[in-house]
């Protein structure tokens, strides 16, 4: 665009009126044809008739030049416009390049404040706020079949004729679709990986309302038992295997035991928004034979239908077609577990629902203390600059073009911090993301959604807009005039006021987010710090894995070799044998446990107890004593003997000695027998295999024997081991691998790392909260260095007569220091407060330690005072180095 | 014999008028008949809503002054982008002179 001379501008002044402008043209034009006509020698009536006639249609001619008069104007005014606003901004780029301390201070607070608010918006608008991308994703639920146990609800296998006699009979529902976990390993060989693979049929494409990237759906041939086996890529997974390419349709793949050939690939956005399972790596066709499971189905509701109804309606069409208990899962005593059809939202189940809450509140939080110091600076400057204002005002200003200017600065000084933002919060996206553990799935579902980072920098600039008028507005409300005749310390005491409260906000907030930081450092050093029941320095598990099932002699054999010449090296202190070590996957069984005494009723809920087979050796290798008769020996087996942990020893005998106890499971075996009773010999004392589940679950020990049924681990043999304190695991896995036979894989877990990575969560939630707390007391800091290095400015000269009056240097400082204190003292009560309501949010991640743990409060206190103390130390100097000659003839 | 303005040139001959120096409608008027001895004749109402639409698109800029007989009057004055305007539309018109010259007195073509 071209400039548009200056003066045009002024054309204005002379054309008030458009339409009384053309007229005037007009009629110029007019009156000098007919004065050349009358000069020709026509007579004065002729002539005007003679030029009206050459006119033409005149009306129409006016109509048009007022009409582009109008847009000139309309034009004009927008380049005034733009020019007024380059200038602005140009004026104000110079006057923040003139303090440039000031302006990255600025800077960098919006940046970070609205950085760290996107990066976790994204993943709450991922997980809480938009957790299904399908159509219609409001009716959008999953069927499940739950039960309760231990008062948590278990998901049961859904039988896929449900799915059938839905899609046939149902009316509250739309659509339904049914899906079936898979994981396998897809390729051979070296280059073999891993996959996550979630089973569908052809419905499901279109009930996510996507079409694949590349390729094709399944077709109905390759949905029927002995069809054609096939396969489609997940978007992720194609790019990051297969780079991308399009060559991959029609490729023949070795997936699981047989090749499949690749069909297609299914875009990102489509996934089965269960946020307890890492993403899709490859999509299966469901071969529903009859008898087939699945995991769950998705189903969407017609409009209007309510879940209730829809619920309803389901679980009488799955009664009515006797789908009865669903297979999979043989449970005689069935009574007692209460199988329930639910409707649940994608996303109202998630564990971390919670945390996720909390962590938008606190970056919410962070916000607004990023905000509350934009303003702050905002103001600071804005009084510093009154003087500049009243003078400019003075000198003709208006004051709407006063408060234009001030309002410019605080835009291009937001539209620099969102932009910084951006980067701050994809930053802190690929860092979240990175450092996720993986036992946070549901992170694996949230990508850097450009869209999000837009909507959020969008929002956070709006924030810096409304912060920025408001403090342009309180500079400028006031007569500009008076500034000038009055000095300048004296008409403040309003906008000190303002300063001083927005100063306490900060500082509150600030406590806010340290207490709850402080509180989740607490809870994971003290869960980190539970004693365990057993001693775990050194302990290794140590798992031998052959390709096929191991019959009980041959596992028995295997376990002892490998055992004799574990012992044999020095670098290992002790060995045993048992079914697994005590790390957080130690097997555990439903069981509804019963004593000849108090057999088991209907009314009776099973729960879980750990079960394990172990040598006799195991309790000494664990160094778990025994807290009261003995442990196995050869003939153990035959006689049905268990040893007991300390907790199933209270529950079923309370009060009295578990040894020479019978108990059995109370549940009836698939076959329709019962268990015979077994003899307590031994109690040991309870382990923590978990630290997140906290409590010791009651566990029984059963004498590992050759003639043990093959149970779930029947392919492997597995060792603990206690490693010399010298060894290294390096020099144990070398190890393992030279002991293991032919044929066999070994895997080498420490267990105490196995048991310290269950906190992982906690961990990962506590650094989270931990940075935002420190960055908002870095905040808290700046606004509170900032309100009190102004108002020493302001009192230079009080200052300087109360010293020439004989005041002493510490009396000073202690007047600077005790503003200072004062203000924070104020914030952090009210965030003590504050942080009492707010800790609510995390109390179901604190594992025991009381949300009103008062170490946690007052160290939170005390660390914000010290800084509060810190941030005034400079001030405090500039203020004992007042001159008082120089200070009191100053102004 | 007069003859009516072609639609389209009017432009061109207004652009040409105001690049002598500042001038009002009606001596853009008096400029063209004269200078094409009264051979064109323009319809004096489509004159205003072309020197309008000129102005709108910034090839001629308008200011209001005073007439030789001391009448206020509007001038318009031939801006940059104007300017180089009239020298593509005279280049075109010119080209399209002579082709349509070169035409007419082209021999009979041989059969």
């Amino acid at each position: 665009m071209t400039r548009i001379p200056a003066w045009r501008r002024y054309l204005r002044f002379w054309r008030p009126n458009i339409a009384e402008d053309v007229d005037d043209e007009l009629r110029f034009h007019t009156e000098m044809r007919v004065r050349e006509y009358v000069a020709r020698g026509m007579s004065e009536d002729d002539a005007r008739h003679a030029v009206h006639n050459r006119l033409g249609d005149v009306d129409a001619a006016r109509a048009e030049c007022i009409e582009l008069g109008k847009v000139r104007e309309t034009h004009a005014r927008n380049a005034d416009f733009l020019d007024g606003l380059r200038a602005d901004v140009r004026y104000a780029l110079r006057s923040l390049g003139r303090a440039p301390g000031w302006t990255s201070v600025a800077l960098l607070t919006i940046a970070l404040g609205v950085g760290a608010t996107t990066s976790v918006f994204s993943v709450a608008d991922a997980l809480l706020v938009r957790p299904v991308a399908y159509p219609g994703a409001s009716r959008v639920y999953f069927a499940r079949r739950l039960f309760t146990i231990d008062a948590r609800r278990v998901p049961s296998p859904m039988p896929v004729a449900a799915v059938a006699a839905w899609r046939t009979n149902a009316r509250t529902i739309e659509a339904a679709v049914p899906y079936r976990y898979a994981d396998g390993r897809l390729g051979s060989g070296e280059s073999a990986v891993d996959v996550h693979g979630t089973m569908v049929d052809d419905a499901f494409l279109g009930f996510a309302g996507a079409h694949p990237l590349i390729g094709r759906n399944f077709t109905r041939e390759e949905l029927v038992p002995g069809g054609p086996r096939v396969v489609l890529l997940a978007e992720a997974f194609w790019r990051r295997q297969f780079g991308g390419s399009t060559e991959v349709i029609g490729k023949v793949v070795p997936l699981g035991d047989k090749p499949a050939t690749i069909v297609g690939v299914v875009p990102a956005s489509v996934t089965i928004p269960d946020f307890g399972r890492d993403p899709a790596d490859v999509w299966l066709p469901l071969v529903a034979a009859p008898n087939f499971v699945v995991n769950g189905v998705l189903v969407r509701l017609k409009p209007g239908a309510s879940a209730h109804a829809a619920t309803e309606e389901l679980d009488a069409i799955f009664q009515r077609e006797h789908l009865g208990p669903p297979g999979g899962m043989p449970m005689p005593g069935q009574a007692a577990i209460v199988m329930q059809l639910s409707l649940t939202k994608p996303g109202s189940d998630l564990a971390i629902r919670q945390a996720l809450l909390m962590l938008t509140a606190a970056v919410g939080l962070l916000l607004l203390v990023a905000c509350t110091n934009v303003a702050h600076l905002l103001l600071a400057r804005g009084a510093t600059r009154q003087r500049e204002l009243a003078v400019r005002h003075a000198l003709g200003a208006a004051r709407r073009r006063l408060l234009r200017q001030l309002v410019t600065e605080s835009v291009v000084l937001a539209l620099a911090g969102g932009a910084l933002a951006v980067f701050v919060g994809w930053g802190g996206l690929v860092l979240l993301a990175a450092a996720r553990p993986d036992t946070l799935t549901p992170l694996a579902y949230v990508s850097s959604h450009r869209s999000v980072l837009t909507i959020a920098s969008l929002l956070a600039v709006a924030c810096g807009l409304v912060i920025g008028l408001l403090a342009a507005l309180r500079t400028a409300h006031r007569d500009l005039g008076m500034q000038l005749r009055a000095s300048a310390s004296s008409v403040l005491g309003t906008s000190r006021r303002l300063r001083a409260s927005l100063v306490v906000g900060e500082v509150a907030l600030s406590a806010i987010l340290l207490v709850g930081a402080l509180l989740l450092i607490h809870a994971v050093f003290d869960l980190q710090r539970t004693r365990l029941g057993f001693d775990a320095r050194g302990l290794y598990e140590l798992t031998f894995t052959a390709r096929q099932p191991l019959a009980g002699a041959e596992r028995a054999s295997l376990g002892a070799a490998l055992r004799i010449r574990a012992m044999a090296d020095p670098r290992i202190e002790g060995v045993t044998e048992a079914n697994n070590a005590p790390t957080p996957h130690y097997w555990r069984m439903l069981s509804l446990l019963e004593t000849p005494e108090r057999p088991a009723t209907s009314a009776d809920v099973p729960s879980a107890t750990g079960v394990n087979a172990v040598a006799p050796d195991y309790f000494s290798t664990l160094r778990m004593p025994l807290l009261s008769g003995r442990t196995f020996d050869a003939g153990s087996f035959e006689r049905n003997e268990v040893v007991v942990s300390s907790s199933l020893a209270r529950q079923l005998w309370p009060g009295a000695s578990a040894i020479g106890r019978r108990f059995r499971d109370g549940l009836t075996k698939p076959d329709g027998s019962r268990e015979p009773w077994s003899s307590v010999i031994g109690v040991v004392p309870d382990i923590v295999a978990d630290l997140v589940e906290g409590d010791a679950h009651p566990a029984l020990y059963r004498p590992l024997d050759a003639r043990q049924p093959a149970g779930p681990g029947s392919r492997s043999v597995v060792l603990v081991v206690r490693l010399a304190p010298a060894a290294t695991t390096a020099q144990l896995a070398s190890f393992a691998k030279s002991l293991a036979p032919r044929g066999m894989e070994t895997s080498i877990a420490n267990v105490r790392e196995r048991i310290d990575q269950t906190l992982a969560q906690p961990k990962f939630l506590m650094g989270i909260l931990a940075t935002f707390a420190a960055l908002g007391v870095v905040l808290a800091a700046v606004g509170l260095f900032g309100v009190i290095s102004y108002t020493v400015g302001q009192r230079t000269r009080e200052i300087g007569v109360r010293m020439a009056l004989g005041a002493s240097r510490g009396t000073v400082a202690r007047l600077v220091v005790g503003d200072g204190v004062r203000l924070a003292l104020v914030g952090i009560v009210i965030g003590l407060v504050g942080a009492v309501a707010a800790t609510r949010l995390i109390e179901n991640l604190l594992y025991g330690v009381s949300r009103f743990d008062p170490f946690s409060f007052v160290l939170g206190a005390a660390l914000l005072l010290t800084v509060a103390v810190a941030a005034c130390v400079v001030p405090m100097l500039r203020a004992t180095g007042v001159d008082p000659a120089i200070a009191v003839r100053a102004d | 014999m007069t003859v009516e303005v072609l639609r389209g040139t009017l432009d061109m001959l207004i652009l040409k008028a105001v690049s002598w120096g500042p001038a009002h409608g009606y001596a853009v008027a008096r400029w063209i008949e004269q200078a094409t001895n009264d051979v064109l004749r323009i319809e004096e109402g489509s004159l205003y809503p072309a020197l309008h639409r000129l102005e709108t698109r910034g090839w001629i800029a308008a200011a209001w002054g005073t007439s030789e007989n001391n009448r206020r009057a509007k001038f318009y004055t031939l801006t940059p982008k104007g300017r180089a305007q009239l020298r593509l539309e005279t280049a075109t018109w010119t080209r399209f002179a002579y082709a349509v010259f070169a035409a007419l007195e082209a021999p009979p073509q041989p059969t």
